[in-house]
């Protein structure tokens, strides 16, 4: 161990209480900077507690505007449907109200068109159906009337034949009875086959009637037929249109 | 409006023209009635009804080739039938004329029924005629041959 080392030893010896007083009298002061220390750290946390408490209730703040503003906008988004929907609504109403429109006006113009129709065919159809019977009952009372000519023609030959039977043989009763059989039966097929004959042509003239009643009858059906043939074809189309007339006559 | 007359014009012409073709080239439908019903004059007039029916039909047939001329073809086609006797009172035949030319087109079939009737009741009646001819002439030969 050297001098210095000795004189080191000896300084320490020395500095030493020096060091503890100082340190003494340090003492509050560092008390007083622990304090500032403690407080500044207090602060601190209470400042950063304060931010995370703004940041939270900005964050919440946020979230409840971006709701509301979700919310708003749904309600919005939906009001603007409904009211779309709505206008579309209106829109078809309007649309519908103006088809019924145009459908009654066609209604009208249809039944217009029914009306001087059938004015025309009840004129016609009526007056042809007249027309015809008349003409099939004047075909009936023609053939008649021949029928009737030979039947009257048939009476009085067998009138003649049976003088001539008596006159032949004036005392010949059995002669005179079978010759009369002979010219009775004679009689008897011509009237009673022209009775027949007439019976069945006036048959057939019912039938015919029939037919041509019939007419009149299926006339509305017939006008409406050729009225919906009329709406359906275009104005210059009647070719097709008279081409489909036996269809459409019905009876 | 002068084509349009013209157009209507023509449509009577050409109609004129098939009624003197028919009488021209002895049309079977004309013709042959002539002959057959000379001592039947209802089947005879049937006849002849029926075949102008078609012909103021035909007018309705050449009006398709022709358009625009429909109202003044309807009052010409009205005063037209007037001639032939067929009624219609209504002067709007206008939008009824297809209807018209089927109720013409009905009335020939009907007339030719008739016809068809008319007909085979004539044969009939011919037939009864000559069976009681026959037995009136069997007969007579009969009587004569006999000795009273």
């Amino acid at each position: 161990m050297g001098f210095f080392d000795t004189l080191k030893s000896l300084g320490s010896i020395v500095t030493k209480p020096i060091e503890l007083l100082t340190d003494w009298g340090r003492e509050p002061l560092k008390g007083r900077e622990h304090s500032r220390n403690m407080e500044k750290e207090t602060n601190n946390i209470n400042t950063n507690a304060k931010i995370e408490r703004d940041k939270l209730e900005l964050e919440s703040k946020l979230r409840i505007q971006e709701q509301e503003s979700e919310t708003n906008l749904a309600i919005r988004k939906e009001t603007e449907v409904h009211r779309v929907i709505s206008e579309i609504d209106e829109l078809q109403k309007d649309k519908d109200f103006q088809r019924m429109k145009l459908v009654s006006e066609s209604i009208m113009k249809y039944q217009e068109e029914l009306t001087k129709l059938n004015v025309n065919a009840i004129n016609a159809i009526g007056h042809m159906q007249l027309e015809l019977r008349e003409k099939a009952q004047d075909l009936v009372y023609s053939k008649t009337v021949r029928y009737k000519e030979l039947q009257d023609k048939a009476i009085k030959e067998a009138g003649e034949d049976l003088e001539k039977i008596l006159l032949k043989f004036p005392d010949n009763e059995r002669m005179q009875d079978i010759m009369i059989k002979a010219v009775d039966k004679r009689l008897s097929n011509v009237i009673d086959t022209a009775q027949n004959f007439l019976l069945e042509l006036n048959e057939d003239i019912k039938l015919l009637n029939k037919s041509i009643n019939s007419l009149a009858e299926g006339g509305q059906k017939f006008i409406e037929k050729h009225l919906d043939n009329f709406h359906q074809l275009p104005n210059n189309s009647n070719h097709k249109q008279i081409e489909n007339k036996d269809d459409i006559i019905d009876v | 409006m002068n084509s349009k007359l013209v157009d209507l014009l023509s449509i009577f012409k050409q109609s004129r023209e098939k009624l003197s073709q028919d009488f021209l080239s002895e049309s079977l439908e004309i013709f042959e009635p002539m002959f057959k019903y000379e001592n039947d004059n209802d089947l005879m007039s049937l006849s002849m009804e029926k075949y102008f029916t078609g012909y103021i039909n035909y007018h309705f047939e050449v009006f398709l080739e022709y358009s625009n001329i429909d109202i003044e073809f309807s009052k010409a086609m009205l005063s037209f039938v007037k001639t032939f006797n067929i009624n219609v009172s209504d002067s709007n035949l206008n939008n009824g004329k297809e209807l018209f030319y089927s109720i013409l087109k009905q009335k020939e079939s009907f007339l030719q029924e008739m016809i068809t009737v008319g007909n085979i009741d004539s044969d009939k009646f011919n037939k009864l005629s000559y069976l009681y001819q026959k037995d009136k002439t069997l007969f007579d030969r009969e009587l004569n041959s006999l000795k009273g």
